[in-house]
């Protein structure tokens, strides 16, 4: 036994030497081979179309033409291989074909130029089946699709419920965006989710709900729409690692759903009769007036307000009698569309101001609408009751009252401005002031900027001044030099002291008086020093040769050389002192 | 410190030299009424006739004006509304421009059928009582009735709140708050010579000047850049490519229209449109309304 199964081991290898040849020699030719990865399918599935190129790396497919199919590139890849010592490659193209259409569908050869040598593969047959042969309520999703009604008239509304049901994990879910052509579109509200039971089979259900109004007579088609998901799918084949037990061997498929196709054969309407809104449903029509009591002047509202199911967005302003005893003024129409419900339902509102102009009993006339009942197939009138209106005579001068709150009993609502007017003129007096003299204003007015800022100046030089006299001994002699010098001038003038001594005061005086001004110490000076320091100063050469003259003399009578009375030498020092005031001032 | 005070100084003197004439007339006004927009109404002599006329010393004494505003005002009130129009306008001639008086010549003449008169009026009102809600009010009725679909030049409105101030107040009050500012500032500055180095006289004053230049730079901005306005009186009146009555017509604009002044010319203004077109029209047929 162990004898014949190495031999079955022996045999096994030259069989797989054999064929490694053989498809080492089929590699390295030049060709085209195109694959599907299954002849059968259903539309609800997707095939994959493998491209493999041998003998190039360069070279790119041309597929066939193949309308029964979406195509996606989904990718390519190169393989190089060495064989004995030769060196080949090929290249793989692949494709994802959705199935559009059932029925046996030859797809024909696939092309390619390598090495200047168009390349052909052989052609095939795939087999496309209606979608799962099984009964809905046994698969795992599908779509449907479905209308109120397929017999319509134009305008009458349809309502299209298209339902995705599933009871298997998806995701990625795409649904394709559908054309409605020839029908005017609301959609019913939000895609609704929920579950419910099919044949004892839970499902969770996507609704989504569409209010089409056909309008165009004749056969409209609601296209199929189309949902792409991702299913998760376990593989059934064993677990071969404790990994694979671990994380579940499972990967996804594309799923494509289509629903069918609807076709609806819209009916023409009735001829109209007169005053024919436009209107496919049914509708009311309702009136009331905020007050049936009122003055000539006073403003009432009437409100109309058409409603009810159908074609809601064409409801229009219902046309309202004359009235010639009012005046009417229009307002902005209120509108509301209920897109929640079964079905599309709505109102529209018309405001009218109403102002008397003459007193009496008066009657707003009914208001009607024309629509079509589709349910009977008959034109309709909605029509609103008389309603009376009782106008007393207008009170006082008053003319219009520009407010009033609509509808009051109902709770708070906006007030609503139903008539404008200017408002009137001032009638006081203290309106009559005369403008100012526009010179004498700007005068005024730069008076009165410029004021501050001298008050300030003033202030400042004030606080300076006082500041100097306080700290500075220097401003202050200088300040108090002149008064000083002259009242001792006039104490000598009036002492009897000897001439000596007189004359040393006086030359004391007068040098500490010059000392003052010019911030000396004027006592330890000689005239000499004192005369350059007077130039120095911008005094005059003559007023200070004088200067220098005086202080020698008053020195000799110091010593006896010379009188005091001698010229009046303190008069003489006296009118000097006021001269030099002056020069030293400037 | 001491360095900055000096410099204001300096800046309020040179701002006192630049706001001569800060108080001079800001209005325009419309030396006679044209009736012909009218050929109902009657005569402006008749009217102006009825009206008292006795003048002291070459002005219009304000006893007679109390009177003339009296007149004027029951006049409206008859629905004689020329009549009171022109009572209003006399009274704005002689001077007795305040922005009331402005409003009920605006009423008048919006009543009367002057439309771009009326629109001037109410313009000329709310640039003297700049939050007279009276006064927006009536300007906005007014402005309902105009033809053009063209937004008047009016500020943005987060321009007019973030400098609301300028928007808001009047010329004179601007001018009057400027004053007080100045006065406060220079007092406060002179407390500082009292109390030395003090951080809250320091600050308050800091303060002060900028509120002082804030106010300047409105009054400013008021008198030396602010664009008149050109309002349209008749009904339809051309605006020229060139200041020449042949030139190519651009467009036409209609009674109540606002458009803004850009340049002037003896007897033509070059106003332009939001859009930036622009074009020339006769002055003759303008009434011009400065804030």
């Amino acid at each position: 036994m162990r004898r014949e199964g190495s031999r079955l081991r022996l045999h096994c290898f030259a069989l797989a030497c054999l064929a490694g040849f053989g498809l080492a020699s089929w590699l390295s030719a030049a060709e085209v081979i195109a694959t599907i990865d299954r002849p059968e399918a259903t539309v609800e599935d997707q095939l994959l179309l493998t491209v493999v190129i041998e003998g190039s790396r360069g070279a790119e497919p041309v597929l066939p033409e193949i309308p029964q199919f979406e195509v996606y590139p989904r990718g390519q890849s190169t393989q190089m291989r060495f064989i004995n010592g030769r060196m080949s490659s090929s290249v793989t193209y692949n494709y994802l074909l959705v199935p559009k259409a059932t029925g046996v569908i030859q797809i024909g050869p696939v092309t390619a130029e390598v090495d200047g040598e168009i390349l052909a593969s052989q052609p095939f047959q795939v087999s496309i089946l209606e979608a799962s042969a099984q009964p809905q309520q046994q698969r795992d999703l599908f779509i449907t699709s479905r209308v109120s009604t397929t017999n319509p008239f134009v305008g009458q509304e349809v309502i299209y419920i298209w339902r995705f049901y599933r009871r298997v994990r998806i995701g990625d879910a795409r649904l394709e965006p559908q054309e409605f052509q020839g029908f005017l579109v609301e959609d019913l509200g939000e895609v609704r989710e929920y579950q419910t039971a099919v044949n004892g089979v839970e499902y969770l259900v996507s609704e989504i709900r569409k209010a089409l109004f056909p309008q165009e007579v004749g056969s409209l088609v609601i296209p199929a729409s189309r949902l792409t998901c991702e299913v998760l799918v376990r593989n059934s084949r064993r677990s071969r690692s404790l990994m694979d037990d671990f994380f579940g061997s499972s990967s996804t498929a594309t799923k494509v759903l289509r629903s069918a196709r609807i076709e609806i054969e819209v009916r023409p309407l009735p001829p109209p009769p007169d005053g024919f809104s436009g209107l496919v449903g049914s509708f009311t029509i309702d009136a009331s007036m905020s007050k049936q009591q009122l003055k000539v002047g006073e403003s009432a509202t009437l409100r109309l307000t058409v409603s009810g199911n159908g074609n809601v967005q064409l409801i229009g302003e219902p046309e309202l009698a004359d009235l010639p005893a009012f005046k009417v003024y229009g307002d902005q129409p209120e509108r509301s569309v209920n897109r929640n419900g079964r079905s599309l339902s709505g109102f529209r509102s018309f405001s009218k101001a109403l102002v008397p102009l003459e007193p009496g009993n008066w009657t707003i006339p009914p208001v009607s609408v024309h629509y079509f009942d589709p349910e009977t197939a008959t034109f309709k009138a909605a029509a609103t009751a008389e309603i009376p209106l009782f106008v007393a005579p207008a009170e006082g001068s008053e003319d219009l009252h520009l407010t009033e709150f609509i509808a009051p009993t109902t709770g708070k609502v906006a007030v609503r401005i139903l008539a404008d007017d200017i408002l009137p003129i001032y009638g006081e007096l203290d309106a009559v002031s005369r403008r100012s003299n526009p010179s004498r204003s700007t005068l005024l007015f730069l008076l009165a900027l410029v004021l501050p800022i001298g008050l300030y100046l003033s202030a400042r030089s004030v606080q300076r001044h006082r500041w100097r006299l306080e700290h500075d001994v220097a401003f202050q002699r200088h300040r108090v030099a002149f008064r000083r010098a002259r009242k001792q001038l006039q104490q000598l003038a009036g002492s009897d002291s000897d001439p000596g001594q007189l004359g040393q005061s006086t030359s004391l005086c007068l040098r500490e008086y010059i000392g003052d001004k010019l911030g000396l110490e004027g006592a330890a000076l000689t005239p000499a020093e004192l005369d350059d320091m007077l130039k120095g100063h911008g005094v005059s050469e003559a007023l200070s040769g004088e200067t220098l003259d005086l202080l020698e003399r008053l020195e000799a009578a110091q010593f006896g050389a010379a009188s005091l009375e001698d010229g009046n030498l303190i008069q003489q020092a006296s009118a000097l002192l006021k001269r030099l005031e002056g020069e030293l001032k400037k | 410190m001491s360095r900055w005070r000096i410099s204001s100084l300096v800046g309020w003197v040179v701002l006192a030299l630049h706001s001569h004439g800060l108080q001079a007339s800001q209005v325009v006004t419309a030396e006679e009424v044209h009736t012909e927009l009218s050929e109902s109404r009657p005569p402006l002599e008749e009217i102006v006739a009825e009206l008292p006329s006795v003048e002291l010393h070459g002005e219009l004494h304000p006893a007679l004006a109390a009177e003339i505003f009296l007149k004027a005002n029951a006049a409206y009130e008859e629905g004689a509304y020329a009549k009171a129009a022109a009572g209003y306008q006399r009274l704005v001639r002689e001077g007795f421009d305040d922005g009331r008086i402005q409003f009920n010549l605006g009423n008048a003449l919006l009543r009367n059928g002057e439309l771009g008169r009326a629109i001037a009026s109410y313009l000329r009102s709310r640039a003297a009582s700049p939050r007279d809600e009276d006064v927006r009010a009536n300007l906005d009725f007014a402005r309902q009735s105009t033809k053009d679909a063209i937004a008047p030049p009016e500020p943005s409105e987060v321009l007019s709140t973030l400098f609301f101030w300028h928007f808001r107040l009047s010329h004179r009050e601007l001018a009057i708050g400027l004053l007080a500012v100045n006065l406060i500032f220079w007092a406060v500055l002179g407390l500082g010579l009292v109390w030395p180095n003090r951080e809250l006289i320091r600050w308050t004053s800091l303060l002060l000047l900028v509120l002082l230049f804030t106010l300047a730079t409105s009054l400013l901005v008021h008198r030396f850049l602010d664009r008149p306005v050109a309002v349209v009186v008749p009904q339809e009146l051309s605006a020229h490519t060139a200041p020449e009555e042949g030139s190519v017509v651009r467009f036409n604009l209609h009674a109540g229209t606002e458009v803004r002044v850009q340049d002037q010319r003896p007897g033509w203004m070059r106003v332009s449109l939001p859009d930036g077109q622009q074009g020339w029209i006769a002055e003759e047929w303008i009434e011009l309304v400065y804030r």
